[in-house]
């Protein structure tokens, strides 16, 4: 299968914080979204796709190339939707349009006029007096407008009211529609993935916790409950624990394994959302002090 | 409540409040220098004043940058509160201010300004006098237009000067805003002369305290309908 | 006689450009109550309104039974709130503000404020301008849960906030309420945080309450029809209260899923809507243009 994106061990250190060893893959025709709490290391990681960032190392290769090399050609091939335009407010829907189109060999004003009507961005309105929702509709019309093979979007979603962001997932639907090009997008809303997303890439703290089908997160990943004392038994198996006074709730990356090995104990292994898997892996790392949190290294999803 | 007010402008502004002292200091002592013997004791006073009211100005205006506005309204307090508060601190630090310009009028070596006359109780009076109505001229402004407000009158005040430093150059002295001035100017004079005598002195602290009452009555009545 | 955290009944208000109008719903104490709607509907100038940063043209709005412009201060004092922009003092850092702000409540807790800074990790010398947005969001939270506030009104609290933040304060907010008897009015855009803890849901749509309910009920009643053209005109009436056309059918909005299954007769396919689909398919023409 052809990669469209393909990260490889990449490093990147700021004062504080530090993504390490980052490895993940996206295949041509679909959509893959990148979640994690805050500070985890989501946009740290869009900025080096873009080459806004050198990495300290490891390797980016979108659309074949290798990023560090080819950045320039890579990104006029990209289309980046960061947040709602909050610069060159005075100018015109169509103004802003004709400064960004010099950035890119391939833009399309036709494109762009048939988006804009379609999104009902009239040509001739000023960027402040579109409200936060248009905004981010005009930033995403900018970013299909040069037949960009790769969809990068950082949080579009947040602000917006769930009509917008349904409006804005089904076009990233719509835009793999031709097998040949692909969306990656961060988001905290959960369940704006669970509506769109085929790959998922968690990332927590700099780090992979895992890459993977949506698919196989739903059928591999869950919770396992039971009491302390079976806590130890099961301690390979569990990705995140979270300990009661009585009980505990660990994440587990094999369902099956885990039933297996508590068949017949008073433990629930029990399949879980994304929200409970993000909930449950943070709050296990942030009280490490039961000695096991990660216990496991970071795992690697089907496609490396 | 009126102390908290106070101290949460105070406080969150003193870092503005800092700055600005220590730039208007220098303006002061700059000034001296400037206009050497040609100074006045009135004179400086009520230009002085002029400067020291914008000092509580800058501290009040900060709210509206980052519609901080919001949360002073939120807290429990009433806005006629805010507004007395703010009254408040103006007369209060405008008055320091002065304070600072009378120390520095006494204390420059290239000051001409008789010492006698800066510390006299006239001279006091006059710089109380100053700061107290230009708050009730200002405070209104403020509270109905923000920082905004500011700006257009400043901006306001310039354009008439030059319209009538024009006018008076190109119609001579006898036009509208030339007796205008002039007028203003022999006012302030004569209530410099006044001060000295007590019974005035009583009569015109209740009319600063009325004109402070009406002005304050005035910016609540602005504020409390004051889109936040 | 019910007791009401807050009752607001035929609120207008007019811009340029936008009214509120005729608004009117009650939270009774001791309950949430998420406010929804799209963006420029009217929400935050309804807790403009409950908070009088604003005045309102007509109608009333009651906070613990007293008006919320006559008893302004007292109400406030039993207040805590989060607006959706940033309301402070950007070269001032958390712990001037607790300084500044500590003194007006009251019912002020040091003890709540330390204990919240640590556990939302904010940095108290930190001025607010360097902090992230999340971080000022949860700085506002901290504010509005330190000095025992009756009633909170949160405007969009959790825009910004990754899921485990979210949960942690809904489960906060619920306890407060199981516990301590407090009140809660939140308005957001992530529907599936209400359906965790709301207790009554308001939608508000072009400045008009298009509904007030229990979010039991809600969702409960509610329901989806998914069909053909025929679907609609069967289900035309009071209870149909959206519907949306794409090129793989219609979905129809009931209120009454009992009633559509009569009039629909068997076979139908009624589902139970979440938030979300309630909000799309009561927005917009139900043409969908592409």
């Amino acid at each position: 299968m052809d990669q469209i994106l393909e990260v490889r061990g990449l490093d990147k250190s700021y004062a504080g914080f530090a993504l390490r060893g980052v490895s993940f893959s996206l295949p041509r025709g679909y959509i893959m979204g990148l979640i994690g709490p805050n500070g985890a290391g989501k946009t740290t990681i869009i900025r080096l796709l873009l080459g806004l960032a050198r990495p300290d190392g490891g390797e980016i290769r979108a659309l074949g190339l290798d990023i560090s090399t080819n950045g320039a050609i890579v990104r006029s091939r990209i289309g980046f939707v960061h947040e709602a335009p909050s610069f060159y407010l005075h100018l015109t829907v169509a103004g802003l349009a004709s400064i960004v189109a010099r950035f890119y060999p391939h833009w399309d004003a036709t494109v762009f006029r048939r988006l804009a009507s379609e999104f009902q961005l009239p040509l001739g309105k000023r960027v402040y007096a579109l409200s936060r929702g248009m905004r981010t509709k005009l930033a995403l019309a900018l970013a299909l407008s040069h037949d960009a093979e790769l969809l990068v979007l950082d949080e579009p979603t947040s602000g917006l009211d769930p009509v917008f962001r349904r409006e804005l997932l089904e076009r990233l639907a719509a835009y793999i529609q031709d097998g040949n090009r692909s969306v990656l997008f961060s988001t905290q809303i959960t369940s704006d993935l669970e509506r769109v997303a085929d790959y998922i890439t968690f990332i927590q703290g700099g780090q992979l916790v895992f890459s993977t089908t949506r698919d196989e997160v739903k059928d591999r990943w869950g919770l396992v409950k039971g009491g302390l004392e079976l806590l130890d038994e099961g301690r390979r198996f569990f990705r995140g624990i979270e300990t009661s006074a009585f009980s505990f709730t660990a994440v587990t990356d094999d369902v099956e394994a885990a039933r297996r090995r508590f068949a017949g104990r008073e433990v629930v292994v029990e399949r879980a959302s994304l929200e409970d898997l993000m909930f449950y892996l943070s709050r296990a790392r942030a009280g490490a002090a039961t000695g096991e949190g990660e216990g496991s290294p970071p795992g690697r999803g089907r496609d490396s | 409540m009126l102390g908290n007010l106070i101290r949460l402008d105070l406080l969150l502004g003193r870092r503005v409040l800092a700055l600005n002292g220590f730039l208007f200091t220098f303006w002061f002592a700059f000034f001296l220098w400037m206009g050497g013997p040609d100074v006045s004791v009135g004179g400086y006073i009520v230009l002085t004043s002029v400067m020291s009211v914008f000092l509580p100005v800058t501290v009040i205006v900060r709210e509206g940058k980052f519609n901080a506005a919001a949360l002073t309204c939120s807290l429990p307090v009433s806005r006629r509160e805010i507004v007395r508060a703010r009254y408040g601190l103006s007369i209060g630090l405008g008055s320091c201010l002065m304070v600072v310009a009378i120390t520095v009028g006494l204390l420059c070596p290239w000051s001409h300004l008789a010492v006698a006359k800066l510390v006299a109780p006239k001279a006091l009076l006059l710089a109380l006098s100053m700061i107290v109505l230009e708050v009730a001229l200002l405070l209104p402004f403020l509270f109905r237009f923000g920082w905004i407000g500011i700006i257009v009158l400043l901006i306001v005040l310039q354009l008439l000067g030059i319209v009538a430093l024009t006018l008076t150059r190109l119609l001579g002295h006898g036009t509208a805003f030339g007796l205008g001035i002039k007028a203003l100017a022999n006012a302030l004079r004569s209530l410099y002369a006044n001060l000295g005598d007590p019974i005035f002195v009583a009569v015109w602290a209740a009319v600063l305290v009325l004109v402070t009452f009406a002005s304050c009555a005035l910016s609540t009545w602005l504020y409390g309908r004051r889109r936040v | 006689m019910t007791d009401y955290a807050l009752e607001v009944t035929g609120l207008c208000k007019s811009y340029r450009g936008f009214a509120l109008r005729d608004v009117s719903f009650r939270l009774p104490r001791g309950y949430i109550m998420g406010l929804i709607g799209p963006n420029g509907a009217g929400k935050t100038t309804v807790i403009k309104l409950i908070m009088n940063l604003v005045r309102r043209h007509s109608g009333e709005v009651k906070v613990f039974g007293l008006d919320n412009r006559a008893a302004g201060r007292e109400i406030r004092s039993r207040i805590g709130f989060v607006y959706d922009f940033p309301c402070f003092h950007e070269d001032a850092s958390l712990d001037d503000h607790r300084r500044v702000i500590a003194p007006f409540y009251p019912r002020w807790s040091e003890e709540a404020f330390e204990r919240l800074l640590r556990e939302f990790e904010l940095p108290r010398d930190k001025k607010f301008k360097a902090l992230s947005h999340g971080m000022q969001t949860k700085f506002a939270l901290v504010l509005a849960l330190s000095h025992d506030a009756d009633l909170l009104v949160l405007d969009e609290p959790t825009a910004g906030l990754d899921p485990v933040f979210r949960r942690e304060l809904l489960q906060r907010l619920s306890a407060l309420l199981q516990d301590e008897g407090k009140s809660v009015l939140f308005s957001t855009h992530i529907t599936t945080d209400l359906e965790r803890v709301a207790d009554f849901v308001t939608f508000i749509r072009n400045g008009e309450i298009a509904f007030s309910l229990p979010k039991d009920h809600l969702l409960e009643t509610w329901g989806i029809v998914r069909g053909d053209e025929r679907a609609v005109a069967a289900l035309d009436g009071e209870t149909r209260k959206g519907l949306r056309r794409s090129p793989y059918g219609v979905e129809v909005l009931t209120s009454n899923v009992d009633e559509a299954r009569r009039r629909s007769g068997p076979g139908v396919v009624v589902d139970r809507p979440s938030l979300e689909d309630i909000m799309v398919l009561m927005t917009g023409e139900g043409n969908r243009a592409r």
